[in-house]
């Protein structure tokens, strides 16, 4: 009996030293977005010096001639807590991080323009992972938002 | 040939196990004559023999019932190890996985299930427009890693927002 007891206490001991190790994953950091608007098009075919690091894999991905940063900004969100980003031109990104399985972080994306709601989605990534959201035209190109999540 | 008392012994024993030949017989017959001590010797021997065929032979048990006996005894030995140890350690264990379960329900948030996965590690669980007649594509480039969220006009180009 009394060896019993012994195991059901290295049970519990193992299972909340578990437990502590989630809680702590899951509760103890904010995150941060990082958004860049880029217009995409084809009438000219310089690119922005700013956006050189991510240049070559936005040609690479969409094809478009040049890649010229519109706007963009950047939130330090509390996880469970919700933020917005200004995108410039009227356009904004509302935000809203959880914590989600294994570390990852489940992201509620919301691209407003105006009254009109453009994509509106959850995501579940890592921190270091990085969302395009795309598509909106403007000036006869295209509007991108690159967003990491760090 | 001079037989002396130690080959008188073996050839009794042959003897009795009818190796002899015939001559051989007639030459212990011979000398067992003049030995009477030998001759009663053979004479006890010959009667051990006789009695032990006598006695009953206990039938062997079948094979399969033999193996049986022994895993029976094997089982019988091992019972007190196979009956404590595991059902401790089951003990313990199964404390750490109602530990967890409950904790696991204590912190973690409740979360829809995935509605949309790229098959690749990343979800995209929930994807909306408000744009009439949009259709809004998902995927992933391996290239990259980045996910991809891309909303199209009905007709490939439409007027600025």
């Amino acid at each position: 009996m009394t060896r019993t007891l012994h195991s059901i206490r290295q049970g519990a001991a193992i299972g909340m030293l578990l437990i502590g190790v989630a809680a702590i994953d899951v509760h103890a950091d904010k995150v941060t977005i990082d958004a860049t608007v880029i217009l995409a098009s084809n009438t000219d075919g310089q690119t922005d010096s700013r956006l050189s690091a991510i240049a070559p894999k936005l040609k690479k991905i969409f094809g478009f001639r040049s890649y010229t940063r519109f706007g963009g900004g950047s939130a330090t969100i509390g996880l469970a807590g919700h933020g917005t980003v200004k995108l410039g031109g009227g356009g904004r990104l509302a935000i809203k991080p959880e914590p989600a399985k294994a570390g990852k972080i489940r992201l509620g994306l919301q691209w407003d323009r105006g009254d009109a709601t453009l994509i509106k989605t959850t995501v579940v990534k890592r921190r270091g992972e990085t969302i395009i959201l795309g598509g909106a035209p403007h000036n006869g190109g295209k509007l991108i938002i690159h967003i990491v999540l760090r | 040939m001079n037989m002396n008392r130690k080959q008188a012994m073996r050839w009794i024993s042959r003897s009795i196990d009818g190796d002899l030949a015939a001559d051989q017989e007639k030459q212990l017959a011979a000398y067992l004559a003049k030995h009477p001590d030998l001759l009663a010797m053979r004479d006890d021997w010959t009667s051990y023999g006789d009695s032990l065929r006598s006695e009953p032979v206990a039938n062997p048990p079948p094979a399969a019932a033999a193996w049986n006996d022994v895993r029976r005894e094997i089982r019988r030995t091992d019972t007190p190890r196979e009956a404590t140890i595991p059902w401790r350690a089951t003990v313990g264990w199964a404390t750490a996985l109602v530990v967890v379960m409950l904790g696991w329900a204590r912190f973690m948030p409740t979360s829809p299930v995935s509605a949309i996965s790229d098959g690749d590690g990343s979800d995209v669980e929930m994807v909306d427009t408000d744009l009439s007649d949009a259709t809004v594509m998902v995927y992933k480039d391996t290239a990259t890693d980045w996910v991809i969220i891309w909303v199209e006009g009905p007709h490939g180009n439409p007027s600025d927002l």
